[in-house]
């Protein structure tokens, strides 16, 4: 396969031409179309670049602008639009609906000639009603009577020799166009073009947009060409066959079919020429994905006689040694994104010569372009604008083998930020597995800009209480879901109250939420799993310029910058800090202000360095850390006899993670990391609780893939912690019942006193493998997992299945088990017990996932998470060793959660993005197998969150959020009884969780401006959360003895403005 | 157990930064017990131990009420929850007396066990007696729901006869009054005038307690300490600024010992109370009760 033909084909692959038209549509009245006074005054001409939607009957059914020289052009078309008339466009001679490319020009003079449309473009009508056409014509076919056949031949055979020469005549009349038509491959590639005009045999490929843009196309790199049918040759038969073909994800056809075919006797060796052919895999999202295309095979006679082999050969030869001959780089170019400068992947550049040839190619991942083999002139560089970025036109001189460099600054279209913004992957692993990809969802109402709070809004997420940054995933306890970092680790997600994350979101390349039935790659965690992938940075070979940004919220100020050093490595450092201690003072009462030694500060650093050594091998080094602060100061006692002194809390901790990627080969691929944590946590409350607690963890991956063959995938690896840490601690020597909420008063309390150092190794392995069984593919899973703090070696067998119906549905389920070790204070020598078993649960899901268009989909899930072993406080005496101590802990805790989840989505249109997310579960715990279930302190009935973006124009982008939760359960408070020794009253509880806060509602608004420069870009944003005030129950609050009581109210009308300067 | 301290610190915040109409602690605005002191706070089995109570209530009240007092040995280790139910009650109660006297069991403490806790419960019940049984009898045997009943206990430690007993109550030394010492308990103030006067604290009382009211004691880590005694405010009119001051072992007086007091206002009743009381870390309760009379 030649170079050019490749070439050729790419070209036509990656463009939308070839509508079959039996008539063109034309303009049939220019309507008239007012000068706008402003720009007449100024004397300015200009154009205005629009497409329309015809309808079958040449009417205007809708219509929009590309661009133009000035808005008041615009204004004028749009008065004039529905003067304009059109003559339908004709497919097999139907009317049809399509789509127009047209031009006004606005010329002072009037000379203008605004009666030509620029190109004619499908739409989804247009498929539409083709399809209904191709299928009523071929039933037309099947109950077509036989004589009719015989009729046409008569017909021919009968016709007026005049009506031959009139065909001859129309030939010759035929508009421009459509002899361009004919021949759109030859001129797609210039200096060659008649060359491959005479060639035998001509092909041309359509990649159909498939429901999801791809992000690559395949591209042909092997092409067989079919053997014509001698028969058919005899005769001078010529003919069209159109396939569909199956590309999977290697690239490889695995199953060609005839969709219509001018001649049956051509399909056989179409279909087994196509078998042979070779692709470059499609991408999405960077991932290899199986897509299917539609190609078109053409069997051409060269000069209407029969060619031999040799004439074949010798034709084949000259045109390679042609091409090969004229070979040389004309225009290389590269397209970088207005602010930001980051280079445009994807981006259709269009090529427009003197002689109005056009060719056309695509910007690669680094957003660079190449044309080559251009002849002298001048050529037009056409971007057409679309839905990430606007258009663009320039005109370059262009000398026979000289190269032009050229560099285009192309400004996006930035309120567009929400497409694919959460992704199901067709080639998933987990049964729930959500991916957010960062620079998408940077917009969100009440999340500040920050990624990593909008994991707060998928499903299966219960809102965590007031200012609580804890992270709820169906059902289970804070502890119980685990948050990682390149697969690492992280003690916490979110800073002190939850008001923002530990990690810059820049620095974010996506979010992976797991709410359940995860991979036996994570564990150690009951509940869900959310692994953040850090992003990998751009060297000087992918981006020449730094990157950076300063973003100043109320709230806190943020920097970050990112610089590629040379072609193999990057850096990026970012920081950031509160200033709510500096802010809080202004509106705190001064009493308040007294006893506050510390307010509420936070700050976190990252720094993130990546060098390829190779394409196959790539290291990462990521430094990151955060600390947190808060330390009040009370001179007399508060609220308690003992209660006065110290309050304070102080979480800081250093996080350093090395990754290795190594492609062994095409098959095998090993990801080795390591991890260095250094965490140190605080928390004081007056003499009744002191916890002191510093630890160094050292954690070690590897992730290592063995793709057996295209049916079957192995994953095998390890996640080990080895940690040494020491606590000192003094807690009240009865703890608080977590499943209930009991607190009570601390001063009814004694006091117990540790100081302990320990050291622990929790080492685990996993295998996995994926098989594919035609649409069903398979995931067992097996991990092992041992913790040497109370010694225990569990397994934990997982097995989830997915089957794709059809490429708008598919079924998902799985089950599987799930170890965690105890917490640290439940296995403490003195306080804890050494003996206890690790927890676990069994999770079940089912769900469907069901795409209704291109924009709309839908996950439905049911889950059950059945937990056993649940360490839970016990007051029984043991026997250990022969001596008597209180058990402390147990493992006679079960908890069970249950629900649905439904998460309907519209992806990013031109203007929508929005999803509906709702969960409806049961959370229920006990302590004793004898005991009645109980609610949870997390059951939350109803979790209902409403997210909806718009765009509207110029800059301008507005969303909203809506949010409704169940109240969460809590133990009533029936009566008090006065404690003499403390002088403090203690609640008496009434029936465990049997009440309920008040419903949760909040609606919250957001409106961005982006104001976009060439070298840099501005931003503004307002967003208010609580818009209606509404004062929603977060606790509540009793007097001294508890015989009254009022609501702890969340958070009131809060508007926050933010401002954000990029480079 | 991290956001456990942070609404914990949240919860004590967020009534500081509005404002909170809920009774306080500092106010006397119904039948209340206000203390129960007991003459031995660690005992010995076989000892006689004397309790009595102060309650408190405001000065027009005018409702029945009676008073019972029970002992609680709690059956297991589970402490002071299993005297809210029947298994730990034993003896009969003692109704409608000031004091509650008691002989330790002899038996109390299991073979081997060096100590236990005991529990007087004294309980208030604000209506005539049959309505007190009634409900008692309705809420399943102990009338915990029931808003008639003030429920209050406090702990005796029985120890080993072996073991020394070492109770040491607070003693309430003096009382200052705007820097001078009272010598009686009946003192006369002037009247406030109005509501709009409420913040002008021209009455400054500050309490002190015997220097040999403070125990040595080991702190949970084990190191030696001195108790602090926290004082405990009350009035029935007026207002009384901190519901607690406490005093360390080794200090003198100081202004931060001062405890800001509001007269009650003319249109008030001419004699109300302020209830003084003292308690350490091992039991020891003391109290002094100032009668005072509005200047008008």
């Amino acid at each position: 396969m030649s170079r050019i033909i490749k070439f050729l084909i790419l070209l036509s692959s990656l463009s939308l031409f070839g509508l079959e038209l039996s008539k063109q549509p034309e303009i049939t009245k220019v309507g008239k179309v007012l000068y706008p006074k402003t720009m007449k005054s100024s004397k300015k001409e200009g154009k205005v670049k629009l497409f329309i939607n015809l309808t079958s009957k040449g009417k205007i059914k809708s219509y929009g602008f590309y661009k133009s020289t000035d808005k008041s052009f615009e204004s004028s078309i749009k008065k004039g639009i529905y003067k304009f008339k059109f003559s339908s466009a004709e497919y097999k001679d139907i009317p049809i609906s399509v789509k127009l490319i047209y031009t006004y020009n606005f010329k002072l003079d009037n000379s203008a000639d605004n009666t030509k449309i620029d190109k004619v473009k499908s739409n989804k009508w247009y498929k539409k009603e083709k399809k209904a056409i191709d299928k009523r014509s071929k039933d037309e076919a099947l109950t077509r009577p036989k004589d009719q056949d015989k009729r046409s031949k008569d017909e021919a055979l009968t016709r007026p020799k005049d009506e031959d020469k009139r065909s001859k005549d129309e030939a010759l009349t035929r508009p421009k166009d459509e002899d361009k038509r004919s021949k759109d491959i030859s001129t797609a590639v210039s200096p060659t073009k008649k060359e491959i005009a005479k060639k035998e045999i001509v092909k041309k490929e359509i990649v159909k947009k498939e429901a999801l843009v791809l992000t690559k196309n395949p591209i042909l790199k092997r092409f067989v060409e079919a053997k014509y049918p001698e028969e058919l040759r005899k005769q001078e038969v010529e003919g069209i066959v159109t396939l569909f073909i199956d590309v999977d994800e290697n690239g490889n056809v695995k199953n060609v079919g005839v969709i219509k075919s001018d001649n049956e006797n051509f399909n056989k060796a179409a279909v087994e020429a196509v078998k042979k052919f070779e692709f470059t895999p499609a991408e999405y999202k960077d991932k290899k994905v199986p897509v299917r295309i539609t190609y078109q095979y053409n069997f051409v006679i060269k000069d209407k006689k029969e060619a031999t082999k040799e004439e074949i050969k010798k034709a084949k030869e000259e045109k390679t040694a042609i091409i090969e001959k004229a070979d040389y780089e004309s225009i290389r170019g590269v397209i970088l994104g207005y602010g930001n400068r980051e280079p445009l992947s994807y981006v259709t550049v269009r090529l427009i010569s003197e002689t109005d040839d056009e060719f056309e190619t695509v910007t690669d991942e680094n957003g660079k372009f190449l044309f080559k083999n251009l002849e002298n002139g001048d050529y037009k560089i056409i971007i057409d604008p679309k839905d990430k970025y606007l258009g663009y036109e320039t005109k370059e001189n262009i000398k026979k083998g000289k190269l032009v460099n050229i560099k285009i600054s192309l400004p996006q279209d930035l309120l567009n930020p929400y497409e694919l913004t959460v992704i199901k992957k067709k080639a998933k692993k987990e049964v729930t597995k959500e991916t957010i990809s960062v620079e998408e969802i940077m917009k969100i109402p009440g999340t500040n800009g920050d990624a990593l709070k909008v994991v707060q809004n998928l499903p299966g997420v219960s809102r965590a209480g007031g200012l609580s940054g804890a992270l709820i995933i169906r059902g289970n306890n804070g502890l119980d879901s685990r948050v990682f970092i390149d697969g690492h680790f992280v003690p916490m997600l979110y800073h002190f109250g939850g008001l923002t994350s530990v990690f810059n979101s820049e620095l974010i390349q996506d979010v992976s939420y797991y709410p359940g039935n995860y991979s036996a790659k994570y564990g150690r965690a009951l509940g869900g799993i959310v692994d953040v992938t850090t992003k990998k940075l751009k060297t000087k070979k992918d981006r020449k310029n730094i990157h950076g940004y300063l973003d100043v919220d109320l709230i806190d100020t943020s920097a970050m910058i990112d610089i590629p050093i040379d072609d193999k490595s990057a850096v990026a450092v970012a920081f950031r800090r509160s200033y709510i201690d500096t802010i809080l003072p202004l509106i705190l009462p001064d009493s308040m202000n007294d006893v506050a030694r510390a307010l509420p500060v936070y700050y976190d650093w990252q720094l993130k360095y990546d060098y390829n050594f190779s394409k196959k091998s790539q290291l990462s080094f990521t430094h990151f850390g955060s600390s947190d602060n808060f330390e009040l100061f009370f001179d007399k006692p508060v609220g308690d006899p003992g209660l006065s002194g110290e309050f304070s809390m102080s979480t800081f901790f250093i996080d350093n993670i090395i990754a290795w990627d190594y492609k062994i080969n095409k098959k095998m691929k090993s990801k080795f990391s390591m991890g260095l944590q250094y965490l140190s946590q605080k928390f004081k409350i007056s003499d009744f609780i002191d916890i002191n607690g510093l630890s160094y963890i050292t954690t070690m991956r590897e992730d290592f893939i063995y793709k057996i063959n295209k049916d079957f995938t192995l994953n095998l690896g390890m996640d080990n912690w080895l940690a040494w840490a020491t606590y000192e601690f003094t807690v009240p020597d009865s703890m608080p019942n977590h499943n209930t909420g009991e607190t009570g008063s601390l001063s009814d309390y004694g006091r117990i006193y540790d100081k302990n150092s320990m050291f622990y190794f929790l080492p685990a392995v996993y295998t996995e493998l994926i098989s594919e069984f035609g649409q069903l593919r398979l995931i067992t899973g097996l991990r092992s997992d041992y913790s040497s703090e109370n010694n225990r070696l569990t397994l934990d067998p997982r097995i989830s299945a997915i089957y794709t119906l059809n490429n708008k549905l598919l079924f998902k389920g799985g089950i599987g088990q799930f170890h965690q070790p105890p917490q640290d204070y439940q296995t403490d020598r003195k306080f804890g017990n050494l003996d206890l078993k690790n927890q676990y649960s069994i999770q079940y899901t089912l769900g469907t996932e069901y795409r209704f268009t291109d924009f709309i989909n839908m996950s439905f899930e049911l889950f059950y998470n059945d937990q056993r072993d649940l360490a839970v406080t016990s007051t029984k005496k043991v026997i250990i060793d022969g001596e008597i101590v209180n058990e402390n802990f147990n493992n006679d805790g079960r908890g069970r959660a249950y629900g649905a989840e439904i998460f309907l989505r519209h992806n990013m249109s031109s203007k929508f993005f929005g999803w509906i997310s709702y969960t409806i579960m049961k959370a229920e715990r006990k302590d004793h197998d004898w005991d009645d279930w109980t609610l949870f302190r997390y059951d939350q009935t109803h979790i209902l969150t409403m997210i909806a973006s718009y765009k509207i124009s110029n800059g301008w982008q507005i969303g909203t959020r809506l949010r409704y939760v169940t109240g969460s359960p809590k133990t009533p408070i029936v009566n008090s009884i006065y404690n003499a020794d403390s002088t403090t009253y203690s609640p008496i509880y009434g029936e465990p969780n049997s009440v309920r806060n008040d419903a949760f509602f909040q609606l919250d608004l957001r409106v961005d401006k982006i104001w976009q420069f060439e070298t840099w870009m501005l931003s503004f944003y307002l967003d208010i959360q609580n818009v209606t005030n509404y004062a929603n129950q977060e606790g509540v609050s009793y007097n001294y003895d508890y015989s009254e009581s009022s609501k702890v109210e969340g958070i009131p009308f809060f508007p926050s403005i933010g401002i954000k300067g990029e480079f | 157990m991290k956001y456990f301290i942070i609404l914990t610190i949240l919860f004590i915040l967020l009534p500081s930064c509005g404002e909170d109409t809920k009774s306080k602690a500092n106010k006397v605005n119904k039948l209340e017990v206000l203390a129960i002191k007991v003459d031995k706070p660690q005992a010995h089995p076989g000892d006689v131990i004397i309790a009595n109570s102060l309650v408190g209530h405001p000065e027009d009240y005018s409702n029945e009420f009676h008073t019972i007092w029970f002992l609680c040995n709690p059956s297991d280790n589970s402490g002071f929850k299993s005297c809210m139910s029947e298994d730990g009650i034993i003896g009969l109660p003692t109704i409608d007396n000031n004091e509650f006297h008691f002989t330790v069991p002899a038996d109390v403490l299991s073979q081997g066990a060096k100590n236990k806790k005991l529990y007087i419960l004294f309980t208030i019940c604000e209506a005539d007696m049959q309505k007190c049984q009634d409900t008692m009898m309705n809420e399943a045997g102990n009338g915990l729901e029931s808003d008639l009943f003030r429920f209050s206990y406090k702990t005796v430690e029985i120890v080993q006869d072996s073991m020394p007993i070492m109770n040491h109550n607070p003693k309430i030394k003096s009382i200052y009054l705007n820097g001078e010492e009272l010598t009686s308990s009946d003192i006369s103030l002037k009247a406030r005038e109005n509501d709009k006067e409420n913040n002008k604290n021209d009455n400054i009382f500050k309490a002190e307690v015997t220097s040999d009211s403070f125990d040595e004691i080991k702190t949970p880590k084990g190191e030696k300490d001195f108790e602090s005694i926290v004082l405990v405010w009350k009035s029935t009119l007026g207002d009384i600024k901190y519901y607690y001051t406490d005093q360390k072992h080794d200090e003198k007086l100081s202004d931060l010992d001062e405890n800001p007091f509001n007269t009650a206002l003319k249109s008030e009743v001419d004699t109300y109370h302020i209830y003084i009381i003292a308690i350490d870390n091992r039991g020891g309760v003391d109290w002094k009760v100032l009668n005072i009379t509005n200047e008008k």
